[in-house]
């Protein structure tokens, strides 16, 4: 577009200027939203993009969601070709094969036009709680093909030159099982679009059209840069990890396995991701874009100063063979996506530690258990409620793992017992830190969390999701240090004192007085304890008041 | 005039105060801080200033006091040997917290560790559900044992958090009860008078620290009070709050969590009664130290608040003014990566060994550093009483940091650190202003701290302000904060209500609730015969969102227009702040809020000024716009009211200089403050 280069400093003044914008997209985004799973548990991020669709600032509430979004908007730019974009568009993708993640998390982007040029694009990516579907909440680990998860969008004019296209909202309404918040929701995500436009419009006013596009390729040399640099100081050597799933999704599946290789090749990251199985018949499939931003976050860990933008792409090559479970062929299901792509975290974190041991860390949890549940309560009133459980974190060279945290590319929070009670027909009984679940060693794993939900309400159902709960899966140790405890989900039904286990992955029906448990896992030792018996189980290791 | 009033803010490096005597007439003093006694060092600074006045300490009729000694205890980790007691089931709400990591990229940084660590958190039966009705009765046999245990593990403090007890708080009086009588001396603070609101982990560990504050700060406030009346002080020491009002040292000690953010609150309440005396009622607060600038906006000349903040990686949710902190400051240190890129910040050289140009071993280059190499700071000038910038020094941080791995010279190195400085608070800027509705373009800006007035005509041009207000000290700006600030208490609670279905009595009944309690800390704090007022707010929502916008409410009774009038106040915030209005109709009330104000009688000052000043002899020059030009230095103290001048100018005072760009033109108000005004073109 120019050859102009900018000079350093204003180079460092814009990027601030665009860092600044998609922080505040992503303030108007929360604040406006209505489902609780953007505006308590932050599952959305905002971004900012240049004219050809690369990424250039984003937002950082979860990084599942980030090193993604230029694959979608490529994907619209490509479908309506410049000349039938125009100011005041918005476009909406979800389609997991164009670059969307899993059906509920919505993307919406906005064309930058400043005198009659187009500059950029402003973007927002949001997960809904519900899009329609075999199962509420949408999400479920047995959808057998895609065209059970809810509406596709791929990539059509929502808003076209301003005008609301009607049709299609209607048609959202009509399909989704709380299209208040829905389109609550999306009018959000709206707003935070136009907030990047405007602010965008405003910085050109500043420094000029010219010196505000030449910056954009800019950030992404200094990014790509940044990143070979440190590359090319690691070791030349390849390094392996895998890690195995609980099973296929259904019980009756083989466990899953991802494998990697990594490897430096000059001052370029290799990531070969060629030994992993292929794709299943259950839904925990990862869509393309999800392995990448998997990939990016994992890069990001090693490497400091990085942003998770395209920028990327020159240093690190991804190799994922298609039809694998990492890079699905249409249209096997992938809404229990996150699972795998926390896995997928786990096992690269692993293999990045054996290149760069002072950065290596123990198996952190990735049971992430989440539930969507609709009830009805006394009045008929019918409600979907979700919660999402954080874990034990991995154990470090020189520390204990974290309690409780939403691990890897998730960083979703934990959604509150009192607003629980008083929103749904749902009483938290209690949430609790699981004694003698981190895995034991020199330093301990981080404990998992249990939290126990009572149905006040009449009847409910749904889905619910979690992993790690089997021994062969569990959150591993790192040099000799003992894996973290599996996860589970049980119920005790109204009325009786059994405790039964659920499959780890399912729908179940309850009524009211039933009483559901989910159980996270727990992090992983690092190093053999000084003095315990290796054999000892790892809650004899608990250094903290018997966590 | 009334009798005298007087200010003393402890920071961590300075204390400094401010003092209007009975003629009106204003005193300051800046001496460093005495660490090893903060409450003695407050007493010595008070008398201090008082004798700049020509004063005994038994002739101030007013004191009032800002304090880091919470902030410090919290950023050390000096806190209480506390114990939580809460809801069975609840035990580990601080641990869990929100289940965020700190640092999403870092795996090594250990998340942030509870207040109260996990073998002191207690937990005891009985439980109500989230409408108020018992679902099981309160356990006492139980809140016995724990109290044996309590006393067993020698606790000084605790923190009392019961589920939904901000809808019925008999179960945490009970809880209170028990505990008071069975652990005399221990004190015991309830989540229901800290923080009545929903969401547990937030009112939890808002009041778990308060409970690790409370034998500290209580200490400190007695000995404050004692070294006060030892020396003379004959009316009772006032304390700054987070919420930008003073409270007893009583009250203080009882609620030591609003303490929290108390000096950057003194500051952004200077800087609203210096912008009132100069007719600027709209603006924004720029504070820019040695390490960090804070910035805040003043409508109408009340500082906008928030209600929710985080301090040291501690969410506490207490009313406090919205005071936005960067990690940018004259000591902050430029840098260039391998690739290139300029960083200014975070880190900061701090006092010791600080810039370059301080000649104390310091080698980083600095903010500070590039105002010498641009001429802002003159070389060889003395800052205070005991340093002398060095030039040499100055240029050689600058050349060999910054200048030299850019290809730059010298000057131009400067002019990028503090281009890329004028970034980030230009951001910060945007942040409190553009982003949250309001048009710099309308306010004006106040810059204190001593580096503050050296930036502020680049950051108004950068953001469209039209106006620059410099006090005539801006290097106190919280110590006069203090002494013009009104007694503040803020009351409030969950009601979670629809408004379409709300019955505007009832409302009334529960806002008579909290105007009772409000009056009642009034008086407890002798205010309540003052004039004193009571405003009421309401935070609302649409139904199904999270984050509420705050409306004022007209004072009571409420009756269906004025509610009528808060939902249309709503209606027009959301639209102004998000450019939309939501499809779905449904308004509900959060949270009820009601805020006492106690005014302690206001003062006006005037400055005693000088004779007319002479410009600098001529050869003075600065680096702007890729060019050494000419420009006008002026003495400050030499300034009169009514005194006129134009940029580009210097102008060099004892605490500050204050750069004047091309454009603007000055005036000297009879405050003393210079109200700067940009040209139109």
């Amino acid at each position: 577009m120019s050859a102009t280069r900018t000079d350093p400093v204003t180079q460092e003044v814009l990027a601030a200027a665009f860092r600044g914008i998609a922080d505040e997209m992503s303030i108007v985004e929360y604040r406006a939203s209505f489902s609780p799973i953007i505006r308590e548990m932050f599952d959305f991020n905002c971004g900012l993009f240049d004219r050809e669709g690369a990424m250039i600032a984003h937002s950082e509430q979860i990084p599942a969601q980030l090193g993604l979004m230029q694959f979608a908007l490529k994907a619209i730019i490509e479908r309506w070709g410049e000349s039938r974009i125009a100011a005041g568009d918005a476009l909406i993708l979800n389609d997991p094969y164009l670059g969307g993640t899993h059906t509920p998390d919505l993307q919406i982007f906005t064309p930058i036009f400043v005198a009659g040029q187009l500059v950029g694009w402003s973007g927002s990516i949001a997960h809904h709680i519900d899009i329609g579907g075999r199962v509420p909440g949408t999400v479920s680990a047995h959808n057998t093909e895609i065209f059970q998860e809810g509406l596709i969008f791929p990539g059509i004019k929502l808003v076209a030159a301003g005008e609301r296209n009607e049709a299609v909202f209607e048609l959202i309404a009509a399909n989704v099982r709380d299209p208040a918040a829905t389109l609550s929701d999306i009018d959000a995500q709206l707003a935070a679009c136009r907030r990047g436009v405007e602010r965008i419009e405003a910085l050109c006013g500043r420094y000029g059209v010219e010196t505000v596009v030449a910056a954009m390729p800019r950030l992404l040399e200094l990014n790509a840069a940044r990143a070979r640099a440190s590359f090319a100081r690691w070791p030349r050597e390849t390094v392996r990890a895998e890690g195995l799933m609980d099973d296929g999704g259904f019980p009756d599946l083989e466990p899953a396995a991802i494998r990697v290789a990594i490897s430096v090749e000059g001052d370029r990251l290799l990531i070969d991701l060629g030994g992993t199985d292929p794709q299943l018949e259950s839904s925990i499939n990862v869509p393309y874009s999800s392995t990448h931003a998997a990939a990016l976050f994992a890069v990001r860990c090693f490497v400091d100063g990085l942003s998770q933008s395209v920028g990327l792409d020159d240093a690190v090559r991804l190799v994922v063979p298609a039809g694998s479970v990492l890079n699905p062929r249409r249209p096997a299901g992938v809404s229990g996506r996150h699972l795998t792509v926390q896995r997928l975290a786990d096992v690269l974190v692993d293999a990045l530690g054996k290149l760069v041991p002072e950065r290596a860390i123990a198996g952190s949890q990735v049971a992430f258990p989440a539930l969507v549940f609709q009830a009805d309560d006394e009045d008929g009133r019918r409600t979907l409620f979700t919660d999402i459980l954080g874990g034990g974190g991995g154990a470090r060279p020189d520390r204990d793992g974290d309690d409780a945290i939403d691990t890897y590319t998730g960083n979703i929070a934990l959604f509150s017992a009192e607003l629980t009670e008083l929103e749904y027909p749902w009483r938290i009984e209690s949430t609790r830190l699981v004694d003698g679940s981190g895995g034991g060693g020199r330093f301990r794993g981080g404990a998992a969390i249990r939290r126990d939900y009572r149905l006040l309400g009449t009847r409910g159902e749904g889905t619910y999701y979690v992993e790690q709960t089997r021994e062969h899966a569990a959150p591993g140790g790192r040099d000799g240090g003992s894996p973290g405890a599996t996860a589970k989900v049980t119920v005790k039904r109204a009325g009786s004192e059994v405790e039964e286990a659920l499959p780890s992955k399912g729908y179940v029906n309850l009524r009211q007085g039933d009483l559901v448990s989910f159980v996270s896992s727990g992090g992983g030792g690092y190093g053999a304890a000084p003095e315990a018996d290796p054999a000892a189980p790892a809650t004899e290791n608990g250094p903290r008041d018997g966590v | 005039m009334g009798p005298a009033r007087a200010g003393i803010d402890v920071g961590g490096t300075f204390t400094d105060g401010a003092l209007i005597d009975g003629a009106g007439e204003l005193h300051v003093l800046k001496v460093p801080t005495d660490r090893a006694d903060l409450a003695r060092g407050s007493a010595v600074g008070l008398a201090g200033v008082a004798e700049r006045a020509g004063l005994a300490l038994g002739d101030l009729g007013y004191v009032a006091h800002g304090t880091t000694v919470a902030t410090n205890a919290l950023v050390e980790g000096a806190l209480a040997r506390a114990a939580l007691v809460t809801t069975a089931g609840f035990r580990d709400v601080l641990a869990i917290g929100t289940q965020q990591r700190p640092r999403l990229y870092d795996l090594q940084a250990p998340a942030r560790s509870p207040l109260i660590p996990r073998e002191r958190c207690y937990e005891v039966r009985g439980r109500l559900a989230a409408d108020g009705s018992e679902v099981e009765p309160l356990d006492a046999d139980g809140v016995r044992r724990v109290a044996g245990e309590l006393r067993e593990a020698g606790v000084e403090a605790v923190a009392v958090v019961l589920l939904f007890s901000f809808v019925d708080r008999r179960h945490e009086d009970e809880v209170a009860a028990i505990l008071r009588a069975e652990l005399p001396g221990v004190p015991v603070t309830l989540s229901v008078d800290v923080a009545p609101e929903f969401r547990e982990y937030h009112r939890a560990n808002t009041t778990a620290l308060n409970a690790v504050l409370l034998p500290l700060v209580g200490r400190y406030v007695r000995a404050l009070s004692a070294a006060a009346s030892e020396r003379g002080v004959t009316v009772p020491v006032h304390l700054m709050q987070s919420n930008g009002g003073v409270s007893t040292a009583q009250r203080a000690g009882e609620l030591p969590a609003g303490l929290i953010a108390s000096g950057p609150a003194a500051a952004v309440i200077g800087a609203a009664r210096q912008g009132d005396a100069v007719g600027e009622p709209d603006l924004v607060s720029f504070d820019m130290g040695g390490t960090t600038a804070d910035v805040a906006v003043v409508l109408a000349g009340r500082p906008l608040q928030r209600f929710q903040g985080e301090h040291d990686g501690q969410p506490v949710n207490l009313p406090q003014i919205d005071v936005l902190s960067i990690g940018a400051g004259g000591g902050s240190i430029a840098s260039v990566d391998e690739f290139g890129a300029l960083a200014v910040g975070p880190r900061s050289a701090g006092a010791r060994p600080g810039p370059a140009a301080y000649g104390h071993g310091g080698t980083a280059a600095t903010v500070t550093d590039a105002h010498v190499v641009t001429g802002v700071l003159r070389s060889g000038r003395l800052l205070g009483t005991e340093l002398t910038l060095d030039g040499e020094a100055a240029a050689e941080a600058v050349r060999r940091e910054v200048a030299d791995p850019l290809g730059l010279s010298v000057e131009e190195g400067a002019a990028a650190i503090l281009r890329v400085a004028n970034a980030n608070m230009a951001q910060a800027l945007r942040a409190i202003s553009v982003a949250r509705g309001h048009d710099p373009r309308a306010l004006a800006l106040v810059a204190m701290g001593g580096a503050g007035p050296m930036h502020a005509c680049d950051l108004a041009e950068e953001l469209g302000i039209p106006r620059v207000v410099v006090p005539r000290h801006p290097g106190v700006g919280a110590a006069l904060g203090l002494l013009l600030s009104d007694v503040r208490h803020d009351v409030g609670r969950s009601w979670l209500r629809s408004v379409a279905a709300l019955d505007p009595a009832d409302l009334d009944a529960e806002l008579g609730e909290l105007e009772r309690r409000a009056r009642e800390l009034l008086e407890q704090s002798g205010h309540g015969e003052d004039a004193s007022a009571v405003g009421f707010e309401l935070e609302m929502r649409y139904q199904g969102q999270a984050y509420n916008l705050t409306v004022p409410l007209a004072p009571r009774p409420v009756d269906a227009a004025t509610l009528a009038a808060a939902v249309e106040a709503f209606e027009e915030q959301h639209r102004m702040l998000y450019r939309y209005t939501p499809a779905v109709a449904g308004i509900e009330i959060v949270t009820l809020r009601a805020q006492a104000v106690g005014d302690v009688g206001s003062a006006s000052w005037e400055d005693g000024g000088g004779a007319a000043a002479a410009a600098e002899p001529p050869g003075r020059e600065i680096w702007q716009r890729g060019e050494w030009r000419p420009l006008t230095v002026l003495d400050r103290g030499q300034l009169a009211p009514g005194q006129a001048l134009a940029g580009p100018a210097v102008i060099e005072q004892e605490d500050t200089t204050i750069l004047v760009n091309e454009g603007w033109t000055g005036a000297v108000h009879a405050s003393g403050a210079l109200r700067l005004v940009k040209e139109e073109r």
